[in-house]
């Protein structure tokens, strides 16, 4: 389908878009702190990625090629709503290979494989704030992050060890930037954020009903909060393996089978694929 | 002897003041709070203390005279209009706190000045468990280690008569527990002040006696500095060593406890003894 012509190209106004790479310059100026700007209205609902892809569009250029994914999998209705959307007003190439993408935006998940120089990883963040669990006043919040006052984040991850013997926290696990601000990386997973230590993409998040974006630049120091007795963990898959690629060095998702049997699978589809061609490739050789 | 917290002039007012009212020379003649001229409420007006380590000085008073001002500009959660509060040990006293930045104000009533509120949840988030209450003191002073922290809070709750709730959520605990945690909270540093605001207010007897006698013995073996605010007499007479009357935001009469309560000067101080002890 072509463009339809009464847009203007990544169907943002160039007046938005500089807004929106105002902002994400700031972000990427200083490390995980959250800098608000005017989040428009896009033909997405607010609450399903309108954030990153704002983002997106203000930044993508022709030559830019896309990948959209959600939970780790490229066929998933957002993705493929968000990815067609895309196309529809940027006629931009699209692919499901990381590796290829110059501007991959997602929810949940970093390609298993990382981030290379050059690549820009937009994700879409629901709640911008680390400290919104404590304190639901976003001016004090804001004077916490300016103060560094962090102590009840710290505190919520004491209790989590009291009540489990290890921090089981899931996604929206806090991490410092650099020794300075801390950031809420959303629902990506405890397995994903080593991935930002030293990560040589840049990683962006919006957060478009909240309306704030903040970043990690190039080569930041990334610290998952952790103690000296209980230091951070990523989550652990005893015994388990992909049914599909038996991969079981990736992060898995748990199903069902229709006998009720429990099998794991790679949360990367485009990754699971790549290991099983790589499998028939050596069967062959 | 040098005193640990020294306190001069310390003011509050809610209200812009007039001519009649910010003139130091004339507080002898208004006997309310609020300027009978302007309507200026003055909480607290020119307020001086001495505190020595390891004493503890009761402040009375009726309600409204002046003593939640007085505890909520020392715990630094308020800022006074005029006056200064100088700690020995926290810059060689030569600065008074209320210069300190936001930062080190934090710092301040983290370490060195604790308070424990009369409505604990002032002082503890009932969410979490009391040994983490306890713990979230430790943690923004940086301490990152649990087995160590939880050592300290363990030993601190125990000593409060606390033992095995430790991760029990504090909202569970009764009304006198939850004092004692606010206790223990603010031992944790070895403080070299606690404010206590009417600590056993509201507590049943039997509770409030014991509550006291943990209060006195921490003290004895810490050997913190308090300022005691009651309306209780009696907790005056178990705990503190001098107290201060204030009235209308003023000291109208100060002195030892025994001095008090025997023969009180102050005509405002015979009438809150006599309506305690009937």
């Amino acid at each position: 389908m072509t463009p339809a012509t009464s847009l203007p190209y990544a169907y943002l106004d160039e007046f938005m878009k500089a807004c929106v790479r105002k902002a994400v310059l700031k972000a990427v100026c200083i490390p995980g702190y959250q800098v608000p700007y005017v989040s428009e209205e896009v033909p997405i609902a607010r609450g399903f990625g309108s954030g990153g892809l704002q983002i997106t569009l203000s930044l993508i250029g022709a030559d830019d090629v896309v990948k959209v994914f959600d939970e780790g999998d490229d066929q998933t209705v957002n993705a493929v709503n968000l990815r067609r959307f895309i196309v529809d007003v940027t006629s931009n190439a699209t692919t499901n290979d990381p590796a290829e993408a110059t501007l991959i935006q997602s929810r949940h998940r970093i390609p298993e494989e990382g981030l290379r120089l050059g690549q820009i990883l937009v994700l879409q963040s629901a709640f911008p704030d680390a400290l919104r669990f404590f304190e639901t006043n976003e001016a004090v919040a804001r004077r916490m992050h300016a103060e560094a006052d962090y102590s009840k984040l710290w505190l919520r991850l004491y209790e989590s060890i009291v009540d489990n013997h290890e921090i089981m926290i899931g996604g929206r696990y806090p991490v410092l930037i650099n020794g300075r601000y801390v950031l809420d990386p959303t629902h990506v997973p405890r397995w994903d954020l080593p991935k930002l230590h030293d990560c040589s993409g840049i990683v962006l998040f919006g957060a478009g009903r909240e309306k704030r974006i903040y970043a990690i630049p190039p080569h930041s120091r990334v610290e998952p909060l952790g103690f000296t007795d209980h230091p951070f963990r990523v989550e652990r898959f005893e015994g388990a393996a992909c049914h599909l690629c038996g991969s079981s060095h990736s992060f898995l998702t748990q199903f069902w089978r229709d006998d009720g049997s429990p099998a794991w699978v790679c949360s990367d589809s485009n990754w699971c694929e790549k290991q099983r061609a790589a499998l028939v490739q050596e069967a062959n050789a | 002897m040098k005193p640990l917290l020294s306190i001069r002039k310390l003011t509050k007012r809610f209200g812009p003041g007039c001519e009649q009212c910010v003139d130091e020379s004339r507080w002898g003649e208004i006997d309310a709070n609020a300027c009978p001229n302007c309507g200026t409420v003055w909480a607290l007006r020119g307020l001086d203390l001495d505190l020595f380590p390891g004493e503890i000085v009761g402040i009375v008073g009726e309600s409204g005279a002046g003593k939640t001002t007085l505890v909520d500009l020392l715990s630094l959660a308020a800022v006074p209009d005029y006056g200064a509060a100088h700690l020995a040990n926290w810059r060689g006293g030569l600065h008074s706190i209320y210069s300190a930045s936001d930062q080190e104000k934090r710092h301040l009533s983290n370490v060195h000045i604790s308070t424990v509120y009369q409505d604990a949840s002032r002082g503890l988030l009932m969410g979490i468990s009391s040994g983490g209450n306890v713990v979230e003191r430790l943690l923004a002073s940086g301490e990152r280690c649990i087995g160590d922290m939880r050592a300290r809070a363990q030993y601190l709750l125990d000593y409060m008569e606390l033992q095995g709730l430790m991760d029990v959520r504090t909202g569970r605990l009764s009304a006198g527990m939850k004092q004692r945690v606010q206790i223990a909270k603010a031992l944790v540093h070895r403080p070299s002040v606690i404010l206590f605001d009417e600590p056993t207010t509201g507590l049943d007897v039997s509770v409030q006696a014991r509550t006291l006698d943990l209060i006195r013995k921490a003290q004895r073996e810490h050997g913190f500095a308090a300022l005691l605010v009651t309306h209780d007499w009696n907790v005056l007479r178990l705990l503190a060593t001098r107290a201060l009357v204030l009235k209308a935001g003023r000291v109208i009469e100060r002195g030892t406890v025994e001095q008090l309560i025997e023969d009180p000067q102050a005509p405002y101080s015979q009438l809150l003894i006599h309506s305690s002890t009937t």
